[in-house]
């Protein structure tokens, strides 16, 4: 029996109720014991595991050192969902003044402690795979889970969500009806949802940083801006789903 | 000592505090990092932040979507087909399935077998746990086809809808819910037939107030902008501007409502429960009371029975929806916005 522990840092819980369906197949339960996941468990401590699935990005001090203790102890780390590989919507509150941010919602801000920026997990401790999404795609931690036990990965695919579109003969929703996609430049793995609805892709699944450049990616926006979306409407949606990435293009740094 | 909060939505522990061998004090600390969505959505363009808020709950994300395309609707005086809202009000009730079986099934069902965890009952009980996957995993069929996955739904919009599903694919899911039903019936059974133990009576909260949604025609509420605080009717934004205020205590996260700033409150399944019993389908009342379930419960811990009849109801309601939208939806509304 392999051990595996599932630990949620700052995030909604999708990915890891993605994790939990998987725990419902009996074959999977067969090979796998969970021991830490508090959602569903009654443990409290971090023991030894052999494989862990970390949700969520960092938030504060407290959930930093917990997910390097995490690290410590897991033989295998899996990253899962856009807020664990790219800092997730709550991104959207970096760059502002924190004091500002916590005096929309709390009449007593003193009270909470933060960090200014939201940090990815794979910008404080090394994932051994990473699994992206928003929600991750349960199918892909099914697949995980069961080549796992069998001594195998998943193998990396590194393509845009216009991999799936095509493959699945759909019409170009960009293309062929001028809808802004942001399908160009978002990592696959989700089976382009958005366009099987008719609507463009909003990158939930992050930006593809593998192989696209800072020139590409203005370029891009320029043309969504041609087809109508607003520079900031963009920004929210690079900066919400993508943050990381974002970032280091707004800074230019490298890559 | 400090003891973590687990089995339960949201993170959060019980601090209690000892004094020459006395309990000095007992601290409920909510430890979930705040994700400040009320700051993040301003100023956004208003169909992101339909999507957006789908990420305040992984479990119930299409509450969030649906409210918010309804209050900027509401805004901006944009009519939605019926149709088309009665189709919106499907991916709503289809999480509403999948929301209260999971909890039912990962969360308060180990509690009443006494396991460590579900997994131990899925292989102590295959069969029960076969029923509740069948329902699972309709529900997980649903929200695919109606709103495009498990999670974070794609296909709510201001004014409607992106994408209606395919006839056949609506039609299969409603030949499909009579076996569920069926399934959903005998792991509800299960369920209700186990005597809770003790300390689920002995906590009450008899002079705690209910806050449920208006009871539209009757009907088992599930949106409206209006709510029942006891037996008083407010609007929802007049019952949070004038009737709630928040606070903060040092030690938590988490912002507390009180009616004039001192009154607690339960809102939810209970309360809607205990509120609305006589709106719940006939059908529905006599499989809680062949099971001696009636309300009011005064214990929070009875939620479970809440959600299990809100299930039964919400696939009758369902069952109805699809037939009707699987005979004769068609798309006539375009969304604009007004000016």
């Amino acid at each position: 029996m392999y051990r595996v522990g599932i630990a949620k840092l700052t995030s909604c819980s999708g990915c890891i109720n993605e994790v939990i369906y998987a725990l419902t197949f009996r074959d999977i339960v067969d090979k796998y014991r969970v021991e830490y996941f508090t959602e569903v468990l009654d443990v409290e401590d971090f023991g030894k595991v052999d494989i862990v699935f970390v949700e969520g990005s960092i938030s504060n001090k407290h959930q930093e050192e917990f997910v390097k203790s995490v690290r410590a102890k897991a033989e295998f780390l899996v990253a899962i969902g856009t807020c664990a590989l790219m800092g997730g919507v709550q991104s959207l509150r970096s760059g502002i003044d924190v004091e500002v941010v916590k005096r929309t919602v709390y009449p007593e801000p003193r009270y909470i402690d933060i960090y200014s920026d939201v940090k990815p997990v794979t910008d404080v401790v090394k994932a051994d795979l990473v699994i992206p999404g928003c929600p991750v795609n349960g199918e892909a931690v099914i697949s995980l889970l069961r080549k796992y036990s069998l001594g195998g990965l998943p193998i990396p695919i590194y393509e845009s969500v216009c991999g799936e579109c095509k493959r699945k003969r759909f019409e170009c929703v960009l293309v062929a009806k001028g809808i802004p996609c942001l399908g160009p430049i978002t990592i696959s793995g989700c089976g382009a949802i958005c366009p099987s609805f008719g609507r463009g892709c909003y990158g939930c699944y992050g930006i593809k940083y593998f192989d696209i450049g800072k020139e590409n990616i203005e370029l891009f926006i320029k043309h969504l801006e041609e087809l109508g979306l607003s520079r900031e409407d963009v920004d929210t949606l690079l900066k919400g789903y993508g943050f990381k990435v974002y970032l280091s293009l707004t800074k230019g740094e490298k890559k | 000592m400090k003891t973590l909060l687990t089995r339960v939505e949201g993170e959060g522990s019980i601090v209690i505090v000892e004094k020459n061998g006395y309990i000095d004090s007992v601290v409920y600390e909510i430890t979930e990092a705040p994700r400040f969505f009320e700051y993040i959505v301003l100023s956004r363009d208003m169909e992101r932040v339909v999507d957006i808020v789908s990420r305040v709950c992984g479990l119930c994300g299409v509450s969030y979507s649906f409210v918010a395309a309804k209050a900027f609707e509401k805004c901006l005086g944009v009519d939605v087909d019926e149709k088309v809202d009665m189709f919106r009000e499907a991916i709503h009730l289809a999480e509403r399935v999948k929301s209260h079986v999971m909890h039912l099934f990962y969360m308060n069902l180990p509690d009443l077998v006494k396991t460590k965890m579900f997994t131990d009952f899925l292989q102590r009980n295959p069969e029960i746990s076969k029923h509740f996957q069948n329902v699972l995993l309709w529900s997980r069929k649903a929200m695919y086809t109606l709103g495009g996955r498990f999670h974070n739904v794609v296909n709510i919009k201001i004014g409607g809808v992106y994408r209606v599903p395919d006839r056949d694919s609506v039609k299969k899911l409603v030949e499909e819910l009579n076996n569920v039903s069926k399934s959903f019936k005998e792991f509800a059974s299960f369920i209700l037939s186990i005597k809770p133990p003790d300390e689920y009576t002995k906590r009450s909260f008899n002079n705690i107030h209910l806050v449920s949604l208006y009871s539209q025609n009757s009907r088992y509420p599930h949106h409206n902008d209006k709510l029942y605080l006891d037996k008083e009717l407010y609007t929802i934004s007049e019952f949070f501007r004038n009737t709630v205020k928040t606070g903060q205590v040092p030690y938590s996260t988490a912002l507390h409502y009180r009616i004039k700033g001192v009154e607690s409150y339960i809102v939810g399944p209970l309360a809607r429960f205990n509120q609305h019993y006589n709106a719940l389908d006939k059908e529905v009342r006599a499989f809680m009371e062949m099971h001696n379930w009636k309300p009011p419960f005064n214990s929070v811990l009875f939620s479970y029975v809440a959600r299990i009849a809100e299930i039964y109801n919400t696939l009758l309601i369902l069952e109805d929806y699809l037939d009707k939208l699987s005979i004769r939806y068609k798309t006539r509304h375009r969304y604009r916005y007004p000016c």
